[in-house]
This record gives C-alpha cells, structure tokens and sequence, in this order.
C-alpha cells in the first residue's frame, strides 16, 4: 500500500467503522504497522502529506499518526516545520490532545532530534503559539532526560538559555516548561522558590506562566496547595491581568470544588483568593466561564455554600455578570438549568434581589427572569428593609424586565408593600396602574401571582375596561386621518427591523455553529453529499418566536423615559442610604 | 350639517341667473341647469331645453329662438303629462309680476303646442313657475289671481294646473334629488365627480391623497373662482363641498379629509377677497369663514370630543413604532391647530353685546379650551410636536387657555411640554427633537432609520423662544421661574443642577415680518422678512429666571423699534393663521407679544 492509497483509505475508518477510541486505537496501530514496512523516505514522504488535508480531516489524521510517531524515528529537519505546520492548522481549537500526543511522542522516540528542533525554532524567535510549543516539548525531553539520563548537559544549557536576564519571553517559557511537569520530582521547592525569587516579575509575562504554573500545581498536585496557594494570594489582586487572572480564578474555584475538611487549603480561603481578583470584567470570559462550570457543580454539591458565593460574586462583579447574562456571548446559558432545579433557586434569586448592592439585584433579576421562579423566598421578602423594596420596585421600572416577569415579582411583593403602605404602596400601585395598561402578558400573570388580591384584580379589571374603550375609538370618523408619510416610514422601519432581528438571529452563539445556506427558490431541499450523490428531498421547517409589544412603550416615549429619569434618580439616592460608597 | 346644506344652497341657488351663459365678466350659471337636472329626476324626458348640449362643450350654448314662454319642458314616462316650467331669477312682486314677464311667459306657456307626434298621450299639462327668490303679497295674489282665471282644460280632454316653486321649494327639492355633481354647472362636473369619487376612496392624510385629490380640488376652487363671475362662485364652493361629503361619508376617513378640503377653499375665496372691491363678495368670505368653516369645526368636535378625548385615543395611533409616535403627535397636531382656530375664530368676533352675543361667545370659548385640556389630558401625542412649526399649535393652545382666562393651567402644561421636549433633546433619544426645517419627511425618515444618515435640523429653534416669550402669560414668580427652567433645560440642553449630560445649546430665532405679510401669508409666499438669531442668555445652567426675562424684553423693545405690526387687518388673524399652518410659515410674534408684553408696559426702547 503505498501513501496516498494508505491516506485516502484511512480518511473514510470513520464512515465505515464508526468514531471511538478503538479505532483510533487501531488505526494508530495499523499506520505503525504499514509504515514499519516503507524506507526513510516514504515514510518522511507519507508524514509530510500528513498536514495536507483540509478541514476537519486533520484532527482524524492526527489520531491515526499517535503510533508513528512513538515507533519510528523521524529527523529534525522533517519535524520542525511538520510541528510547526501542524500547530499553526489546530489554533485555538479545543481538540488538540492528538496533536500533543504526537510531539510527546515524538520526544519520548527521538529526544536528541526533539531537542535539535527547539533549539533550531528558539533561535528564529519564535511566536507565543511556538513557544507554547516548545515548552511543552522542553517539559518532555526533561522527563526523558531524567529517565534515560540522556541529554542531561544539553538540557541544562538549554534551561540556562532560557532563564538568562533580557527576555520576558524566554523566562515565561521556562517557568511554563515546568507547569508541563508540575508532579515531577524534579520541580522541587528549591526550583519553584529560586523561580519565584528570580524570574517572577509582576505585570510581565512571566506574570503569566507563574499563575498559569500554581494553578497546574493546584489541579494536579494537591500536596502542594499551601504552597501554590500562598503564592497566588501574594500575586492576587483586582488589577491583575486578564490571564494570570483567569489562572488564578480557575485555581481557586479548582481548590474550592475540591476541597474537604482534610485540604491545606480550606474552602474559604479559596473563596477569598477568588475575591481576591474581583471585581471581573466583562472581558474575562475565560474567568466566567470558568464560574460557570464551577457553579454546575457547587450548585449541586454545596447549595448554601454557592447560594453565598454567587450573593457575593454579584455584589462584587455584579456589572460585568449583568452586561455578559444579557450580551450576545452566550455565557451562562446554561447555567440557567442548573441554577433552576437547585434546591435552593428562589432563595438564591430572593437574596440577590434584595440585595443592597444595586449591580448584584440586576444580577437577581436578570436571574429571576431566566429562571422564572414562581415564588421568592416570602421569609426574605417580608423581613426585607422598606427602603430596599422600594429600590426593587423602582429597579423594576428601569430593568428591561419582561412584562410577565415583572407581574410575578409585583405578586411576590404586594402583601410586603401593603404592610409597609405611605410612599412606596404608592410607587407600587402607580407602576400596576401602569404594567396593567401595558401588556396582556402583565396582566395574565399578576391575576396569577397576587394570590387573589382584590385590590390588584380590581386595576386589572378597570385597565381592561379602559383599553376598551381607547379600542373601540378605533372606528371613529374623526380618528381615521393619516399622518402624509406615515405608512413610507412604516415600511422603512419594517424593512430595517427585519433586517435587524435577521442579523440577529444569525449572531445568536447557537445558530452561528451552522453553516448559513440561502435557499433562494422552493420549500423543499435536497442536499449533494461530499461524494456527489443527490439526498433525500426534506421539508423546510419554519422557526419562529413572538412576543407581546408592551403598547405603551411607543404611545408615551418621552413620559416613560421621564419616569425612568426619575425612578434612576430615587435609586441613586436610596442607593447613598443602602451602600454609603453608592455602589 | 343639515343647517348649513340648507343655508348654502339656498345661497348658491339664489346667487344663480335664469339661463346660464357666457359673458365677458365671466360665465353666469342659471337656474335653467338646476332646473334642468331636477326635471330628469323628477319628471322624466326634456322636451325642451334653453340650452344646446354638444359634445365636448363645457358649457351648453343658449338658445336664442321664440320660447313662447316655456323655458324648459318635460315629459312623464307614460307620455301622458307634460311639465313646463317658467323661469324667473327675480322676486315675485307685482312689479316685477308686470315688468319682469311672470304673466306673460305665464300665459305663453298656458298654451303649449301639443300637435307634436310625441305629445299625442298627453292628457295633463302642469305649468310650474320656478323662481330662486322670495315673494311679497302683492306677487303672489297676482299669481293667484292668474291661475284662478285660467281654464281647467285644454281642448276639452287635456287638464291644465299651475304650480310654484319659490327658492325654498327650490332648494327643498334640489336638496331632496340633485344633491350631487350634476347640480354644479356642466363645465365642472367632470371635475366634481372625479373629487367625489376620490374623496370617497383616498384616506386622509395618505400620499394618494396628497398627490391626487389635494391637488385636484385645489385646481378645482381655482377653476370655480377664476370661472364664476362675482359672488356665484363663492357661492358654489359650499356647494360643491356639500356634494363631496355627500358623495364620500362611506370614506372612513371623510370627516377630518372634508374639513381639510373646507380649509382650501377658505383660503383661496379669502384670497379672492382681497383682490375685490365687492362688498357683496367679501361679506359672503366672512359669511362662509364664519357660518361654514367655524361652524363646520365647532360641529366636527362637538360631535367627536368624546372620542378624541378617551385615554389614549390619538397615542394608539402608534402602533408597535416611534414611526407610530410620530404620526400620533402630528394628528394630535393637527387637531390642536383646529381646536386654537375654532377659539380664535371666537376671541375675534366683535358685536353683538346688546344681545348677551359676548356671554355665550365667552360660553362657547370655554367650552372649547375644555376640548383643548380634555384632548390634551387623554393624549401623550398632544405633548410632542415634532417641528418647529408646529409652534403655531402650541400658541393657539396656550392662547386659548389665556383667552378663556384659565392661566393657572398654563404653568404645569407649559412644564410638562418643556419636560417631554428635554428628554428629546438628550442624545440618543428615539424621537428627536423639534426639526427646524419643518420636514416630516426626515422626521419619519430619522425615526424610521435610527436617526441614520439624519437630514433633520435641531440647532435653531423658533418654538422655543416663542414658549418662552409666552411664560409671560404666567405670573411674575411663575414666569421667571419658567424662563429658568425652559432656558437651562432646552436653551443649554442641561438639567438646573448643572450636571447634566454636556449638549450644545440652541440658536434661538425670532423673524420680523415683511409688511405685505397677510397677502403673502394667504398665497403661501412669504420670502420676506428678516430672520433674528439669539444666542443664550447666559452660559450658566443655574440661570436667574429675570436675567432671560430682561434678556428677551430687551430683545422684544429693540425688534419693535425696527418693524411694527397692524392691529387691523383685512382677514380675520385666524384665517392668516390657517394659512400659516397650510403653508409652514411662522407666525408674527407680535401675536402673542402684544398680549404678553404689552406696549405701555413695556418701554420702548431709548434713541
């Protein structure tokens, strides 16, 4: 069998043996084998066609070439561009472990070549990608070297290389090289305190590789915690950039997922490293991303102990959290189901809700809107101060609450407003008043929430009679004139809304996994397969989402925008009272 | 609506000659038309006509053969009755009983023909005197005393009898049958049916029915006034405007659609006013300013107040869109400009006082500032005039809550506008503010866009020094505590506390009108003039209200010493102010100046 046969048969194991480990597993095994049975040359031949295929067929290949490269010898020459080349296809993608199974591999089979290949590529400055690279590869070589004690002088001028004064880059490189062998013997206490004496420089890259390096300590080596904790609580602070950052988050949320009674560590100083960092910003999506997986877990394992951290977690970085829950980025979608089936959902959303900290109760809200909890924890809300309800009620007016949502939290707070009557009873009803000639939505639901409040199914009562009546002046003679130009800038602003709501749609982080095919006639498809056959013809299924117009959203623009002017200035100053800082 | 048609007829049809034909000072229409289509209706095939209709002619051509008193005449379907009518365009008086021909053509008429082969059923003759005028006594026992010593028959087996038909049975019957295009003179009802059939089918406000009926009726009015000599075609236009509405009430939209067309007419007939030197003519403007017009408004709100002023009526307007806002403040508008005309029209009617005329005048203002208020109070849109002309809207609002004496209203309306025009005038803002180059066009356009590639213009504002020339209305500590408010909030675009979001501040702008300006007003023409910029009156955000009052007294003494302005002129002000409305022009501030400032209070200025 000759390479292209070889590649080409190999490309199709998917399709007719399905896609598992097994076959990865034999594939391996097989190119291993066939190869064992070509000169130098061919199989040189066949590892450079290797970087070839397109797309997706690279990471197939990949996993096919794990064999090859930990039973044959391949030289520098070939290898050092073939990583190079390879590195540079993966990028970012996530699934990459393929790809370091065949550098590791390769620095187990050949570690003298190995070795000539990052020194060739440290010296023609290689980029952050490569370096990452070449540490990892460093990482392999010292565990061959201290295995085979081979390389052993080679290594070592290399290490001192790198840790030479002059070059942040280098320094980061070393200290990464060891994040790579983070359970070694040979990172010993001595190694970790002369790195931090000597290469750690604060703000630099070396920053960087030193938080990247606990945090592997704190994943991997829990004997070490202590240690690696101290460190990042020395290095830890509100200002820190955004990767040692995200390192120091991962860690400390690692630490206090995995804490027990017995740790070094205990659950609350990981809780306090975290805070640490705070408050995060909304570039920090790897930080909350981060807080995301962590709290599927937390919420689960340890409910009252997350309940407090994401209290604590909104009050800190409640600005960021609010402006991500409701941004494009699809972060913390979800999370909403987790946060929904714990135990303790209304008490979690009652406590950020009322919390005094103005960014933490949007954060509540936005949650409460996610989550649709029928009920908020009554205990909570009917010991909560007045001036906390009132900073709820006005919060709700300036919120981009939906209008059911906003009839569910008026049903959870009417008996407290009642009780508390004077000035807030009166913002209440005033916004009821309000909410009830808005929406059908609103009205449905507070009827639902009120728990037969006669007071409230009274004003809904009256609202309906009195949108009857704007209704029925639809049919007048004297309400049937035009505005000239009206029914032009209808279409105008329909022609741009739709496309707005297309782009939209588009932008949505789900629908941009797919491919965006315009099917320009008919309303049934047949797709050509990559081997040229024609499919099935399918039925073309319609998608599509509406929602209710709150109706007085356009009839009293600039009234609404002067009651939400004022509602902001009233939050202001009860928010001097709640949080002096006026948070 | 049934009084005016009747009185409006009545005029019209009064107003008409005998026989309709051309002459040199214009071509006359007669009653013989009227009569004519009344005939069809009524009684069947026209025997004889006065008149020659020939294809493609606009007007039939008279006759001039022996008529042996009969001016027209008909046949009954049966053949069996001939109706003969006799036409007078005079007053049946015994003079004019002898010197105007009635007993001659009368007695002509007694003794018709009736050899002709078409007549050969005939077994009644019906001789009916027709005359658009009144009677005395004298006439009409004359009349009678004829019809008593004519034969009962002639030639034994044909019944003769006599009728009369006086203008009230004239304009009953014209009423009752030919209450359409056909009853307009021949010339315009090609043109009388093309309007009816538009009018009943284009919507108010609509870009068909600005490109197509706005311009066909006004060609139309012209046609009419330029056509008809004298007071006739001042006397058709009613007419005509009857027949639209008769002809287009299925149009959802026909009432507010009909007062627009009304408000065309007005201005082109006083237009046409002025250009005359018959009295005749320009008390028959005043008599359809007032008794058409007026009337017409007065009717429209009392009989739709009530809807007008149900929560949200005109706000519902808008619909899922600020595009929508947009066109409920303009028909909130438009109705606050007729709301201001109707009281204007009522502050400026003089006489009348012996008859207790000023007390139900000074009823009927109340009542209508209550529509005002009550418009206003249901609607938002009422708050949110979109360019700076609509100034003229908000004056006749503010003015007719001060001519109806209810000044303490004017603080927290004049408040809430200024408040809903500060959140306009902030960035950002869906809705912007006040356009100053009067295009609704770019309003909609900004809006409908997202304020994309924005055409409108918001750094100059006469609407707004206009608002602050009217706080003068309030009192002193009132006044000088708008001024402040006005002048910081949409003068410097900044909240009092002076930490409010950094905007530029407006120019504000004052005109001086050109001398001439009611005949220009009138044709939409007025290019003269002088245009007054105003930069602030202070830069501080915290102004004393009495540092802009004395700036703007300053200003107004120093615009007076340059320009005056007439206290009479030949047009009602309400009718320059509708034009003004029509036509997008700016009103003289000396409207509201002589009443907020007026000139023995306020010194003139020194040198």
């Amino acid at each position: 069998m000759d390479a292209e046969r070889l590649l080409s048969f190999s490309l199709g194991a998917y399709r007719h043996m399905g896609v598992s480990d097994a076959v990865n597993d034999f594939m391996s095994s097989m190119w291993a084998e066939v190869l064992g049975g070509w000169s130098m040359d061919e199989r040189i031949d066949f590892v450079r066609r290797l970087t070839e295929p397109v797309g997706h067929d690279i990471f197939k290949v990949l996993e096919f070439a794990r064999g090859i490269f930990s039973h044959h010898d391949f030289p520098a020459e070939v290898m050092r561009p073939w990583i190079a080349r390879v590195r540079e296809i993966i990028g970012e993608d996530m699934a990459q472990g393929a790809m370091w199974t065949c550098i590791e591999n390769y620095c187990r089979k050949c570690p003298s070549e190995a070795l000539k290949v990052i020194t060739w590529w440290q010296k023609s400055d290689p980029d952050e990608q490569s370096r990452n690279v070449i540490a990892r590869m460093v990482a392999r070589l010292r565990d061959s070297a201290a295995n085979k004690g081979e390389l052993i002088d080679d290594l070592a001028a290399f290490d001192a290389m790198l840790r030479a004064p002059g070059s942040p880059e280098q320094r980061s490189e070393y200290i990464e090289s060891w994040a790579f062998m983070v359970d070694s013997p040979l990172l010993s206490d001595d190694l970790l305190a002369s790195m931090r004496r000597d290469l750690y420089v604060s703000g630099g890259k070396e920053e960087i590789a030193w938080c990247f390096m606990l945090s592997r300590i704190i994943r991997h080596v829990p004997a070490k915690w202590e240690m690696a904790h101290g460190e990042l609580a020395l290095v830890a602070g509100p200002d820190l950039g955004l990767i040692p950052k995200y390192w120091v988050v991962e860690a400390a949320l690692r630490g206090w997922s995995h804490s027990t009674p017995d740790s070094q560590v205990a659950r609350d100083q990981w809780e306090d490293l975290f805070f640490q960092v705070q408050p995060l910003s909304e570039a920090d999506l790897g930080a909350w991303k981060s807080v995301e997986m962590f709290l599927y877990d937390a919420l689960k394992q340890h409910p009252e102990a997350a309940r407090r951290f994401i209290v604590r977690l909104a009050s800190t970085s409640g600005r960021a959290w609010e402006k991500l829950l409701r941004g494009s980025s699809g972060i913390h979608e979800g999370l909403t189901y987790t946060l929904k089936q714990a135990p303790n959902c209304a008490s979690i959303i009652t406590a950020l809700c009322l919390s005094p900290d103005r960014s933490a109760r949007r954060v509540g809200f936005e949650w409460f809107s996610r989550c649709k909890p029928s009920r908020l924890d009554e205990a909570m809300v009917g010991d909560a101060d007045p001036t906390l309800i009132e900073a709820v009620l006005l919060e709700a007016m300036v919120f981009p609450l939906l209008s059911e949502d906003t009839a569910r939290l008026h049903g959870n707070l009417v008996h407290r407003v009642d009780a508390i009557g004077g000035s807030v009873e009166d913002t209440f009803y005033d916004e009821v008043s309000h909410q009830t000639m808005d929406t059908h939505g609103y009205r449905k639901n507070i009827v639902e929430n009120c728990g037969g409040h006669e007071r409230i199914l009274q004003m809904v009562e009256d609202a309906k009679k009195r949108i009857d009546a704007t209704d029925a002046t639809r049919t007048s003679p004297a309400m049937q004139m035009d505005a000239l130009g009206h029914q032009r800038a209808m279409v105008l602003w329909m022609k741009r809304t739709g496309r707005r709501m297309k782009n939209g749609a588009m932008e949505n982080s789900f629908t941009r996994l797919f491919t965006n095919i315009s099917i320009l006639y008919a309303n049934k498809w047949r797709m050509v397969g990559p081997d040229g056959s024609l499919g099935e013809a399918s039925k073309l299924n319609r998608v599509s989402a509406e929602g209710e117009m709150p109706r007085l959203e356009s009839m009293m623009p600039e009234a609404l925008t002067i009651k939400r002017i004022s509602a902001e200035m009233r939050i202001r100053q009860i928010q001097e009272l709640l949080t002096p800082s006026g948070s | 609506m049934s009084d005016i048609r009747k009185a409006f007829v009545t005029r019209y049809l009064g107003s008409l000659m005998e026989r309709s034909r051309t002459e040199k000072s214009g071509t006359k229409w007669g009653i013989d038309w009227v009569v004519y289509n009344l005939g069809l209706v009524m009684y069947g095939k026209p025997i004889r006509l006065p008149f020659i209709r020939q294809p493609g002619d606009s007007m039939a051509k008279s006759k001039t053969e022996a008529e042996f008193g009969t001016d027209e005449s008909f046949l009954s379907a049966d053949g069996k009755e001939l109706i003969i009518f006799v036409l007078k365009d005079e007053a049946l008086t015994y003079k004019t009983w002898i010197s105007n021909g009635f007993e001659d053509d009368l007695k002509r008429a007694t003794y018709p023909d009736l050899d002709a082969a078409e007549l050969s059923e005939v077994k009644s003759v019906r001789i009916i005197l027709a005359y658009n005028s009144d009677e005395d006594q004298n006439g009409l026992t004359a009349y009678e005393r004829f019809v008593s010593n004519q034969p009962r028959s002639l030639r034994d087996t044909v019944t003769l009898c006599y009728e009369r038909w006086n203008l009230s049975d004239l304009v009953d019957l014209t009423l009752q049958h030919v209450l359409n295009p056909a009853l307009l003179p021949q010339t315009f009802f090609g043109q009388i049916t093309y309007l009816s059939a538009l009018f009943a089918e284009l919507r108010h406000g609509s870009d068909a029915w600005q490109a197509q009926l706005v311009p066909g009726w006004h060609r139309f009015v012209e046609d009419v006034l330029s056509q008809g000599s004298g007071e006739r075609g001042v006397a058709l236009l009613p007419v005509a405007l009857i027949i639209l509405r008769e002809h287009g009430s299925a149009n959802k939209s026909f009432e507010t659609g009909w007062l627009e067309l009304v408000e065309i007419a007005a201005l082109a007939l006083w237009r046409k006013s002025l250009l005359s030197n018959d009295p005749r003519l320009q008390a028959q403007v005043i008599d359809f300013w007032n008794g058409f017009y007026v009337q017409e408004l007065y009717r429209f709100y009392s009989t739709h107040i009530e809807v007008l002023s149900t929560e949200n009526s005109i706000d519902r307007i808008a619909g899922p869109a600020y595009v929508g806002a947009v066109a409920a403040g303009t028909v909130a508008h438009w109705h606050l400009g007729r709301l201001g005309l109707l009281a204007y029209s009522l502050t400026e009617r003089r006489g009348g006082d012996e008859n207790g005329m000023v007390q139900a005048r000074r009823a009927l203002l109340h009542e209508v500032s209550n529509w005002t208020v009550q418009l206003l109070n249901a609607n938002h849109a009422g708050y949110r005039p979109l360019l700076d002309i609509h100034h003229i809207e908000w004056f006749l609002t503010v003015f007719t809550l001060f001519q109806a004496r209810r000044q303490r209203e004017l603080n927290p309306l004049m408040r809430e506008l200024v408040e809903r025009l500060y959140v306009r005038r902030r960035e950002h803002s869906e809705l912007p503010f006040l356009d100053g180059s009067n295009s609704l066009d770019n309003v909609f356009e900004h809006v409908a866009t997202m304020g994309e590639d924005s055409q409108i213009e918001v750094g100059s504002s006469a609407f707004v020094l206009m608002l602050m020339e009217l706080s003068f209305f309030l009192p002193k500590e009132e006044c000088t505590e708008m001024l402040a408010f006005i002048h910081s909030h949409l003068v410097l675009g900044a909240e009092g506390t002076g930490d409010g979001p950094k905007m530029k501040s407006l120019h504000l702008v004052s005109w001086i009108p050109p001398s001439d300006w009611a005949q220009g007003v009138l044709e939409g023409d007025v290019e003269d003039g002088e245009a007054v910029t105003i930069r602030p009156f202070s830069n501080d955000h915290n102004v004393n209200g009495e540092v802009v009052a004395n700036g703007l007294q300053n200003l107004i003494r120093q615009m007076r010493a340059v320009s005056g302005f007439p206290d009479q002129l030949p047009v009602p002000m309400a009718a320059l102010i509708l034009a003004c409305i029509r036509y997008q022009l700016p009103l003289p501030p000396e409207l509201w100046r002589r009443h907020a400032f007026p000139v023995g209070q306020l010194e003139p200025v020194e040198g």
